[in-house]
C-alpha cells in the first residue's frame, strides 16, 4: 500500500466518520435524553436525500437543495415528534420498537409510491465534482473533502452548543432529570422538540450529503441507521464526544477493513469492534448516564 | 392488574384446533386448493419461530431485534448441508437447530451483559454482523441465496411435520413457562434487580432462554428452508426481525399462543392485500402504529417496563 | 460474622468509601448512621455485591466474599432490602415470596415440572408471610399494598432467602409512625433469626433496635459502640453537629 492510497483510506474514513457522526448526534441525544429507540431515524436521513433531489431536479442549484432538505426535514422530524414520539417517551421499549418500525414501512411505502422503487439521481455539483491536489501528485475528490469541511463545521457547532449555551443547559438539564427541569421552568416538551428536529436536520444534512456519492432509493436509511447504532453503543449513549469518537472510529476501522482484510471479515470488522468495545466498558466509552 | 404465573391447560377448543388442521390437507385436496397448504405450513413454521421470540420478549421481557440471525441460519444450515449431500430432514434439521443454537448462546453471552436500550440496539448489530457475514461468503451463495438440490419430503408430509412441531412447541411453552424455569424467567421479566437480590442467577437465566428461542428459531428456519427448497439472506436481515416482532404484537406479548395467531394473521394480510396493493405495507405501517398507540391492555399488559 | 477492612470505594474523585472498617458479630443488630453523603448506601452495595470495592476485603462467617457475584453471597447467606421498595408489583403476594424459596432450591433450572406442585415451597412462602403479618393478603397483587406492607413483603423475601445476615438500607424510609411501630417489633422479631446490619436515619429507631452502633463520616467509621456510648460521643456530636441527633 502506497502512501497516497493510505492518505486516500485515511481521508475516506474520516468522510465516512464524520458523516455518520451527523446521524449518530441525534440519535444519542433521542437515546440519553428521551430514553426511547427510534428506528425511523434512517427514514430522516432518506428524507432528506429524496428531498434534496427532488428540489435540486427542479431548482439546479445544490444549495438551495441542501437547504430545502434540512429545513423541510426538520419540519417532518418536528411533526413526528409531536404526533408519534411523544406518546412513546413513557413507554416501553417493546413498543417505541414497534411504533418506529411501523413508522418506517410507512416512510418507504410512502417514498416508494412517490418516486418509485428505482434510485434517484442526486448529481454531485458540477463545480465540486472534480478532485483537488493537496499535495503534490496525491488528488481527491472535492466533493468528499466538502463532506469532511461540513463534518467538522457541525461537529464543533454542536459542541459550543452544548456546553456553552443556555440552550445547551437546558438539553443536558432535561436529560438528567425532566421533573427538576420542567419545576425551573423548562418547557421539557418543546425542548424535545427541537432536540429531536436538530437531529432530523443533521440526518437531512447527510442524507443530502451523500446523496452524490450513494444511491437514493427507498431503504437507503437503515443501513446507515445500524451503523449509527453502533457508532452510539461505542460511543455510549446520550454523549456527543461518545458519538464523534464512535463515528470516526467506525469510519476509519470499515475503511480501513474493506482495504486490508478479506471480503468477509472486512464486513464484519466493525461488529467486532463493538464486541471488543463492550467487552471492556458495556456502556460504551463515554456513557452520558450513570 | 394481578398477572399470573402459571398457565393453566388450554380448553377444549384446543384439541379442535389441531384436529381441523390436521384434516386441512385432505380438505384442501377435496376443493382442489393445495396451494393453501404450502401457506398454512408458512404460517406455522413462522408461527413457531414468533413463539421462540415470544419466549424471550413476553415471558423473559428481553426485546431483541435480531432475531432472524438464528432464523436465517437454520435455513442456511440446511441449505449448505444439503448443498453438500445431507438432505434428509430428520439430520439436517437437528443440525441446524445446533448451530443456531450456539450462535444464539455466543451472541447472547456478549449481548445480555447490557439491558433496556443497549440491548436492543446490540442484538440488531450482531444479526447484522451475521447477514453481512453470510452474504459475502461465496459458498453460501451471496446475494441470491442457496437452493436445495432436493427437499427430502413431501408438501404433505412436510405440513403435518410443522403440525406436530407447532404442537409441541405450544406445549413445550406452557410447562416451560410453569416450571422452575419459566418462573424465574418471568420473575427477571418483572424485577431483574429483586430475582438477582434474592438469589437467582439472572444472566445464567436470560442466557438458557436466549439459547432456547435461538434454538427453537433455527428449527424453524430450517423448516422454511425445506419448504422454500432454498435460503435467501433476507431471512437474515433486519425487517425479518422486525416482521417476527410484529407477529408477537399482533398475537400477543406473553400470550401462548400469540406467535401462531400473529403469524397467521400477518401471513393472511399478505396473502390477501399484496395482491391488489404493492403498497400493502403500508396499511400494515398503519394498522401497527395505531395497534401500538391505541393498545389497550393487550401491548402494555404482559410487558415489563424497558 | 462480618469483618470489613480497608474498604475503598471511588466514585470519580470523590470516595464514598476511604478506607472503611467495620465488624459486625453475630446474632447483634448493628445500626450504621452518619451524616448525608458518608458512603452509608454504598457501604450496603458493596456488602450486598451490587458494587465491587476498588480495595479492601469483606468477610462473612470467615470465608473472603469480596470477589463473589450478588447471587453468590444470598447463597452463602447475605441477603439486602432495598432503599426504594422493590417487590414484583404485579405478582400475587404470595407468589413474590414463593419466587424467593424457590430460589434456594436451584428450581430455575428445572424445566418440565410445573412449580406449582412444589407444596412444601409454597407452605413454606405461607408460613413466611404468616410470620410478617401478611397473610391475609397472600393472593393479592403485591402492588396494591400499603407501602409498610410492601416493607414487611420485602422482609418476607429476606427471610426466605435464610439469610443469616441480613442488610437493610433505611428500611424505615417514608413510613408514618405507626407503620414504623410495626416495622421495628417485625425487626425485633427476625433478629432471632439473622444477624441485621442496618443504615438509617430514623433516631428513635435506631437507638430502640441496636445493640451496636457504627458512625460513618466521609467514607469511614469514626467511632463503633452501644447507642449510650455513641450518645455520649464528642467527636459524633461534632460530626453530626447536632441535627440528627437531636432529632
Amino acid at each position: 500500500m502506497t502512501a497516497a492510497l493510505a492518505a486516500e483510506q485515511a481521508l475516506n474514513g474520516l468522510q465516512l466518520g464524520l458523516m455518520l457522526f451527523l446521524m449518530a448526534a441525534g440519535l444519542t441525544l433521542v437515546l440519553g435524553i428521551m430514553d426511547t429507540i427510534n428506528l425511523a431515524h434512517g427514514s430522516l436521513y432518506m428524507t432528506g436525500a429524496y428531498l434534496a433531489a427532488a428540489v435540486y431536479a427542479a431548482a439546479g442549484s445544490f444549495l438551495v437543495a441542501v437547504v430545502a432538505a434540512v429545513a423541510g426535514t426538520a419540519l417532518i422530524g418536528a411533526l413526528l415528534e409531536m404526533t408519534v414520539l411523544r406518546a412513546l417517551y413513557r413507554r416501553d421499549h417493546l413498543s417505541q420498537v414497534l411504533a418506529t418500525f411501523a413508522i418506517i414501512l410507512i416512510a418507504n411505502e410512502t417514498i416508494r409510491m412517490i418516486w418509485g422503487p428505482q434510485p434517484v439521481a442526486l448529481p454531485t455539483p458540477r463545480a465540486l465534482s472534480g478532485p483537488v491536489e493537496l499535495l503534490p501528485g496525491f488528488l481527491y475528490p472535492a466533493w468528499r473533502l466538502v463532506l469532511i469541511a461540513a463534518g467538522l463545521g457541525v461537529a464543533v457547532l454542536l459542541f459550543i452548543l452544548v456546553t456553552y449555551t443556555r440552550a445547551g443547559m437546558r438539553v443536558r438539564a432535561g436529560a438528567s432529570n425532566r421533573e427538576m427541569a420542567e419545576v425551573m421552568g423548562v418547557d421539557v416538551k418543546r425542548l424535545f422538540t427541537v432536540v429531536f428536529a436538530i437531529g432530523a436536520a443533521l440526518c437531512a444534512l447527510a442524507g443530502a450529503l451523500l446523496g452524490p456519492l450513494l444511491a437514493v432509493q427507498v431503504g437507503m436509511g437503515e443501513s446507515i441507521l445500524i451503523l449509527a447504532f453502533v457508532v452510539v453503543v461505542i460511543g455510549g449513549i446520550g454523549s456527543i464526544r461518545g458519538a464523534f469518537v464512535g463515528a470516526l472510529l467506525v469510519g476509519i476501522v470499515d475503511t480501513a477493513g474493506r482495504a486490508l482484510l478479506f471480503p468477509a471479515l472486512a464486513s464484519i470488522a466493525i461488529y467486532v469492534l463493538m464486541a471488543a468495545v463492550l467487552f471492556w466498558k458495556p456502556q460504551g466509552l463515554f456513557p452520558a448516564r450513570g | 392488574m394481578k398477572v399470573s404465573l402459571h398457565t393453566p391447560a388450554a380448553g377444549w377448543w384446543w384439541a379442535v384446533a389441531v384436529a381441523s388442521l390436521a384434516a386441512f390437507p385432505a380438505i384442501a385436496a377435496h376443493f382442489g386448493q393445495e396451494y393453501y397448504v404450502g401457506l398454512a405450513t408458512r404460517m406455522l413454521v413462522f408461527g413457531i419461530a414468533a413463539t421462540s421470540l415470544n419466549l424471550l420478549v413476553g415471558y423473559g421481557g428481553m426485546v431483541s431485534f435480531g432475531h432472524a440471525a438464528f432464523f436465517g441460519t437454520g435455513a442456511y444450515a440446511v441449505a449448505a448441508l444439503a448443498d453438500r449431500g445431507v438432505a434428509a430432514p430428520w439430520i439436517a434439521w437437528p443440525i441446524a437447530m445446533a448451530v443456531a443454537a450456539v450462535l444464539a448462546l455466543a451472541i447472547g453471552a456478549a449481548a445480555l451483559r447490557t439491558r433496556g436500550l443497549y440491548f436492543i440496539m446490540i442484538t440488531l448489530a450482531f444479526a447484522q454482523m451475521v447477514f453481512y457475514l453470510v452474504v459475502s461468503v461465496k459458498a453460501l451463495g451471496g446475494d441470491d441465496g442457496l437452493s436445495l438440490a432436493a427437499r427430502g419430503i413431501g408438501e404433505s408430509a412436510l405440513f403435518y411435520t410443522a403440525l406436530v412441531l407447532a404442537v409441541l412447541a405450544v406445549y413445550g411453552l406452557r410447562r416451560l413457562a410453569n416450571a422452575g424455569f419459566g418462573r424465574a424467567l418471568q420473575g427477571v421479566r418483572e424485577n431483574e434487580a429483586r430475582m438477582e437480590a434474592v438469589g437467582f442467577p439472572v444472566l445464567r437465566i436470560k442466557l438458557a432462554a436466549f439459547t432456547i428461542a435461538g434454538a427453537v428459531a433455527g428449527i424453524s428456519g430450517a423448516l422454511l428452508a425445506t419448504l422454500n427448497g432454498r435460503a435467501g439472506p433476507g431471512l437474515l436481515d433486519w425487517p425479518q426481525s422486525g416482521q417476527l416482532l410484529v407477529m408477537v404484537i399482533l398475537g400477543g406479548v406473553g400470550q401462548r399462543f400469540g406467535g401462531f395467531i400473529g403469524a397467521a394473521v400477518l401471513l393472511a394480510m399478505e396473502e390477501v392485500l399484496s395482491p391488489y396493493w404493492v403498497h400493502w405495507q403500508l396499511v400494515l405501517g398503519i394498522v401497527l402504529l395505531a395497534v401500538v398507540l391505541r393498545a389497550p391492555r393487550g401491548l402494555a399488559g404482559m410487558l415489563a417496563r424497558g | 460474622m462480618l469483618r470489613i477492612a480497608g474498604l475503598v470505594k471511588r466514585f470519580g474523585g470523590v470516595a464514598a468509601s476511604d478506607g472503611l472498617d467495620l465488624e459486625v458479630r453475630a446474632g447483634e443488630v448493628h445500626a450504621v448512621i452518619g451524616p448525608n453523603g458518608a458512603g452509608k448506601s454504598t457501604l450496603i452495595h458493596q456488602v450486598s455485591g451490587a458494587l465491587a470495592p476498588d480495595a479492601g476485603t469483606i468477610a462473612f462467617e470467615g470465608r473472603d466474599v469480596t470477589r463473589l457475584s450478588m447471587h453468590e453471597r444470598v447463597a452463602a447467606g447475605i441477603a439486602r432490602s432495598f432503599q426504594v421498595t422493590s417487590v414484583f408489583a404485579r405478582l400475587a403476594v404470595l407468589d413474590n415470596v414463593a419466587l424467593a424459596v424457590q430460589a434456594r432450591t436451584r428450581s430455575c433450572f428445572s424445566f418440565w415440572r410445573p412449580a406449582i406442585e412444589d407444596v412444601a415451597a409454597f407452605g413454606k412462602a405461607m408460613r413466611i408471610l404468616d410470620r410478617v403479618g401478611l397473610a391475609a393478603r397472600a393472593g393479592e397483587a403485591a402492588g396494591a399494598l400499603s407501602h409498610g406492607e410492601q416493607r414487611r413483603l420485602e422482609m418476607a423475601l429476606a427471610l426466605a432467602t435464610q439469610a443469616r445476615l441480613l442488610l437493610l438500607d433505611e428500611p424505615m424510609a417514608g413510613m408514618d409512625t405507626a407503620e414504623s411501630e410495626a416495622l421495628v417489633s417485625l425487626l425485633h422479631e427476625l433478629r432471632a433469626q439473622c444477624t441485621l446490619l442496618l443504615v438509617e436515619h430514623d433516631m428513635d429507631a435506631v437507638f430502640r433496635l441496636a445493640d451496636r452502633i457504627s458512625v460513618l463520616v466521609y467514607g469511614r467509621v469514626i467511632a463503633t459502640g452501644t447507642p449510650g456510648a455513641i450518645r455520649a460521643n464528642e467527636e459524633v456530636r461534632r460530626a453530626y453537629l447536632g441535627d440528627a441527633m437531636t432529632a
